[in-house]
Order: C-alpha cells, then sequence, then structure tokens
C-alpha cells in the first residue's frame, strides 16, 4: 500500500508544476473523456457498501517547443496527449484490503470531432477466481456526432491463472511390485497436480455519451471471452454532474470487468457513487462547454486627468481582455480582482466610443449592461459614453 | 481697424498651424498602423472629413479596429468611408451647429441602420439639448433587433414628452428586460413607452407612440 502511495504521489509532483498547456482540442466535444483535460492531476473516489474504488490521472498535451522570429520560445501543442492512470478497487469484505491496482499509460491523438488511443496497462482488480492479469493492451476511436459520442473499444489482456485445476500437469510414477508367486508386476499411478496456464482474454466494448449542460451521460456495453471462462456480457449505466470547475458528481449502475477499467480512470468496477477532484483545472477543462466564460456586469469610473477604471464581472473566465478606440483597437489585459472582478485603468477622453471585450481567448463581444454600439468587423460593440468630471 | 486685422491674420495663422499638426499627428499614427497604401488612401479620407468640419478620431479609429480584427486593405478603407458618409449624413440631418459627439453617436446610429431623417425627428423633438443619450439608445435598440422605424418613433415620442437622459437610459432597461424575457422586440418597445407616457406627469398630453407611427406613415 505504501508503494502505491508513494508512486501516487511522485506522479502527482512531477506533474504538479506543471500546467497543462491550453489545446484547442480540449474544448472539442472529446474533452470531457479525460480527466486529465481538466489539468495536470485528477483524483476520483467512489463507494459502494463495504468497498470503495479510487483513482488518479495525470496527463499533459504532448508538443515541442520552437523558436519564432523574435528568438522567443514558443510551445506548439500538438493533436497528442499522454495520460497515466492508477485505479484501485479494494475488497468487498474487507475494505482495508486492497483487491487490485492497475497501472495504465495511454497515447490519445485527438481531432477535432474525434480521437484514437493506444494503451498499456499492468495489473487490475480480480474478483475470487479470477486470473491475474500480466499486461492489457487496448485501443479505442471515439467521435462525436452531434452531440453525441460513439466510442469502440477492443482490450486484449494476458492472464494467468496459477494452480488451477482445469489445466493440470500430469505427473506418472511408474513402480512394480511382486504377486504371491513373485511375479514382478510392472504399475504406474498418475497424479494430476494443478497448473499455471496463461490464456488471453479480449473485451469488446461500446460507449454512447451524451451531455446536457452541467449533466453527462453514458451507457457502456460489452462481451468479454477468452480461454478459461465463458463469454460474459456485460453493461453500466453513468451519470455525471459538474458541481464546479473542480468538482465533478459520478454515479455508475452495473458492472465492468477489469479490463473494461484499466484505461478510464472515470469508470466504476460496479454500482457505485463517487466524487473527481482536479485540483488544478484549467480553462480546457472537461464539460468546459457545459460552463461557459460570462461577462456579467461593466462598471466605470470617471477620474481626473482622463483616467477610467473599467471594472468587469466575469464568471468562469482565466482571461479578460478590453478593447476599443480609445486603445486604438489594440487589446489591452484586465486584472483579476477578488469574487470575479477584473479591473483596469484606461486612459479615455470624455466623449462616445466604441468598447468590446474577450472573455478566454474568444470571440470579441460587447460589454454587458452597455447600450450596443453599430457592429464592427468581428462581433457587437458596445457604446461608452464618457462625461467630463465637469459634467 | 488694423490692429483687428493684424489680430485676424494672427488667429488664421493660428489655427492653420493647429490644422497641419493635428494632420501630421493624424499621419504619423495612420502609418504607424497601416500599410502605406491602405495609409495614404485613408488619411485621404480624413482630411475631407476634416475639410468638412467632421470628427476624425472616429475615421482613424475604424481604421485601427479594421486591422486589429484582421480585415484587408479594401475592408479597412471599406470600413472608413462608410464611416465618413454616416457621420456627413449624420450631420446633414442634425443640422450645422451639431457638436462632434452628437455626429460621432447618430453616425452609429445610421449604420446601425436608422433612417437620416429619424435624427431630424430626433432634432426637433430636442430642440437644443444634446443628443448624445437619445441616439444611443436609439442605436442600441435597433442593433437588438427593434424595427429602425418603431425604435425611432418610440424615442422620439419620449424626446418630445420631456425624458431626461437618465429616463431613457431606465426606459432602455426596462425593454431589454422585456426582450430577455421573450418579448418581441418592437411589441415591447411600444408597451414599455405607452406605459412610460402613462406614468410620466403630461405625458398624456403626448401622443402614444403607435398613434405617432401610423401618423408618421
Amino acid at each position: 500500500m505504501k508503494r502505491f502511495l508513494s508512486l501516487a504521489l511522485a506522479m502527482g509532483l512531477s506533474v504538479a508544476g506543471a500546467r497543462a498547456a491550453e489545446s484547442p482540442l480540449e474544448t472539442s466535444p472529446l474533452a470531457s473523456r479525460s480527466l486529465a483535460a481538466r489539468g495536470p492531476l485528477a483524483l476520483s473516489l467512489a463507494a459502494e457498501p463495504g468497498s470503495f474504488h479510487w483513482a488518479l490521472e495525470s496527463g499533459f498535451p504532448l508538443g515541442l517547443g520552437r523558436r519564432d522570429a523574435a528568438g522567443r520560445m514558443a510551445r506548439e501543442v500538438g493533436p497528442w496527449r499522454l495520460d497515466g492512470f492508477v485505479n484501485a478497487v479494494h475488497d468487498r469484505v474487507d475494505a482495508t484490503n486492497m483487491a487490485g491496482i492497475a497501472y495504465a499509460l495511454r497515447l490519445e491523438h485527438a481531432r477535432e470531432r474525434s480521437a484514437g488511443w493506444l494503451g498499456v496497462s499492468r495489473g487490475g482488480a480480480r474478483d475470487a477466481g479470477d486470473p491475474e492479469t500480466r499486461l492489457t493492451l487496448g485501443t479505442g476511436f471515439a467521435h462525436a456526432f452531434s452531440g453525441v459520442q460513439a466510442e469502440m473499444e477492443w482490450v486484449t489482456s494476458s492472464v494467468l491463472f496459477r494452480n488451477d485445476p482445469r489445466w493440470s500437469t500430469p505427473r506418472t510414477y511408474v513402480y512394480a511390485w511382486y504377486d504371491s508367486v513373485g511375479k514382478r508386476a510392472p504399475r504406474d499411478t498418475t497424479v494430476y497436480d494443478p497448473a499455471d496456464h496463461p490464456a488471453f482474454w479480449n473485451t469488446a466494448q461500446a460507449a454512447l455519451r451524451w451531455r446536457m449542460g452541467r449533466l453527462s451521460f453514458a451507457s457502456v456495453g460489452g462481451v468479454s471471452m477468452g480461454d478459461g471462462v465463458h463469454a460474459r456480457r456485460w453493461a453500466q449505466g453513468t451519470a455525471e454532474w459538474q458541481l464546479s470547475r473542480r468538482v465533478l458528481l459520478l454515479g455508475s449502475l452495473g458492472e465492468r470487468p477489469a479490463p473494461s477499467l484499466a484505461f478510464h480512470s472515470d469508470a466504476h468496477p460496479r454500482t457505485m457513487i463517487g466524487i473527481q477532484f482536479a485540483p488544478w483545472s484549467t480553462p480546457g477543462w472537461a464539460m468546459s462547454g457545459a460552463l461557459k466564460p460570462a461577462a456579467l456586469a461593466w462598471k466605470s469610473e470617471v477620474q481626473p486627468h482622463d483616467r477610467l477604471l473599467v471594472r468587469v464581472h466575469c464568471r468562469d473566465v482565466a482571461s479578460v481582455e478590453v478593447a476599443g478606440d480609445f486603445t486604438d483597437w489594440k487589446p489591452v489585459h484586465m486584472e483579476p480582482l477578488h469574487g470575479g472582478w477584473w479591473y483596469q485603468w484606461l486612459s479615455v477622453a470624455p466623449g462616445v466610443h466604441r468598447v468590446q471585450l474577450r472573455l478566454n481567448g474568444g470571440l470579441w463581444q460587447s460589454p454587458p449592461g452597455l447600450p450596443r454600439a453599430d457592429d464592427g468587423p468581428v462581433g457587437t460593440s458596445g457604446t461608452l459614453v464618457v462625461l467630463s468630471n465637469a459634467d | 481697424m488694423r490692429r483687428a486685422l493684424v489680430l485676424a491674420a494672427v488667429l488664421t495663422l493660428a489655427l492653420a498651424h493647429a490644422a497641419s499638426a493635428d494632420e501630421a499627428g493624424d499621419d504619423a499614427r495612420l502609418n504607424a498602423r497601416l500599410a502605406p497604401d491602405v495609409a495614404r488612401e485613408v488619411s485621404a479620407l480624413v482630411r475631407e472629413a476634416r475639410t468638412a468640419g467632421l470628427p476624425t478620431d472616429p475615421l482613424i479609429a475604424r481604421a485601427f479596429e479594421g486591422a486589429s480584427r484582421g480585415a484587408d486593405a479594401a475592408g479597412i478603407v471599406a470600413g472608413v468611408r462608410r464611416q465618413a458618409t454616416a457621420q456627413a449624413a449624420a450631420r446633414g440631418a442634425l443640422g450645422a451647429g451639431t457638436q462632434g459627439d452628437e455626429i460621432v453617436a447618430a453616425a452609429s446610429a445610421v449604420l446601425a441602420g436608422v433612417p437620416a431623417d429619424s435624427l431630424a425627428h430626433l432634432r426637433l423633438a430636442r430642440p437644443g439639448g444634446n443628443l448624445v443619450i437619445p441616439l444611443v439608445v436609439l442605436c442600441d435598440l435597433v442593433a437588438r433587433g427593434v424595427p429602425a422605424d418603431t425604435a425611432s418613433v418610440a424615442v422620439v415620442t419620449a424626446a418630445r414628452a420631456g425624458a431626461t437622459d437618465n429616463a431613457l437610459l431606465r426606459l432602455r432597461e426596462r425593454i431589454h428586460t422585456g426582450i430577455e424575457n421573450g418579448g418581441a422586440p418592437g411589441v415591447t418597445v411600444n408597451l414599455v413607452v405607452r406605459q412610460w407616457l402613462q406614468q410620466s406627469p403630461g405625458g398624456s398630453r403626448h401622443a402614444e407612440p403607435g398613434s405617432e407611427k401610423k401618423r408618421s406613415h
């Protein structure tokens, strides 16, 4: 247990310093698939009566640095990302006993509406009678169709049945004995010892995910088959509710086999409820589409010497820029205040001005509450009437 | 007499010097941000506006806005020309003594789709008064989907009934609330202005927005 905690801590520390880069792909419909889309580290904990399941996911986009014309180092974020998972299930009888732990790496290539991945995993949860999972390879492809995301996945596991009587090793003892007349009678006895048996298990599964605002629903079903087991069909439904930017509530109904869990930290082995926590969530966090950045209020205060103090109240934003004829339409970054307020001092002469705001580097828009002006080349503009101090 | 002539000559020279200094400053700003051929075309439009006594800063701002938003050369020049045309139309409708801020606000209204004759009606409704806020409110209503003639009649009616700038801004907020709550823009404007006329002292003496509209057509 100590070893696992050390590993988890090491993973967390190694990525905590590196804030996840903001990839434009993380705003795609597929972003919610990945916990790591919300930051360099995310933790989840789910429970059922008598047992619990925890998972840790860390991930980062893969990109290369490149020097621009001015010699400055610019980071390029590509479509590839690498995620690491630790998935642990605790025993149903004794919750302090870990029934199994799996470590996985997943390399993902995402496009605007689709993503494909390859993964490798070791270990995993085991129910009574289950073989030991040695190595698991998985691949999947997901595509978003007008709000619904479909995913196909294939997982092949190399398993080992230890000391299983179904695959016994025969041992024959040859001996002889002499009958009453002294004649030698050869005999042999064969003993069957339980033996180790390596095998392959395959799991094919399909999932459909649907998102509505802060809620996300998924149904996943599949069939697992392999040497030593009957083909097993299984299904699970899950629901997720984005409570806040960093906290996600999870619920699942139904069962999933261990190979199916290997590359998804939001999947649960059984019917459970849980919570996910992403302490370093970035603007590219999962379900970012559910909580849209919004400017709620605009306040401006005329100060002496043509200075204007502008404050904007925003929700779910990481950056706010203002531009207008008084800045020669050059964007000016606003500074964060407490409580979702942002501010900036601007040099604005008395008169009628046109002004725009931009949140999180998105589209230019009219500031909230200001009268609208005629539209400019991009987006709507607001009218800012600045009176002189004498007025 | 000679002293007066000398004074007039000095004043003329000072004004000419100030104008040429403004021109040089504008050219320097334009050259710093725009491609040389675009800066030349915009500069010519700015000079025309200055000669006509129209505000020039909004023209330069339009050019910078186009450049900042990635418009091509033709788009930048077209944007500046539209602004210049709208300013000229605005001053033509509001009259020769119109202040610079009023021209800027009226040009925005014209660009948003307000007909020039509505501006003239607004001037008549508030003779001698500053029209910046009524024009800003009018432009805002049209930009939010209120038909231009309905918005014009509503603002002119309210101004004629003595609505102050603050009263017009409050009317605008009430109209927004109505529209955001699902009201049709045109219907909401008529409803809110009619209610305001009934509540304001002496408001019933003035024509209601609907009847004004019928008369104007």
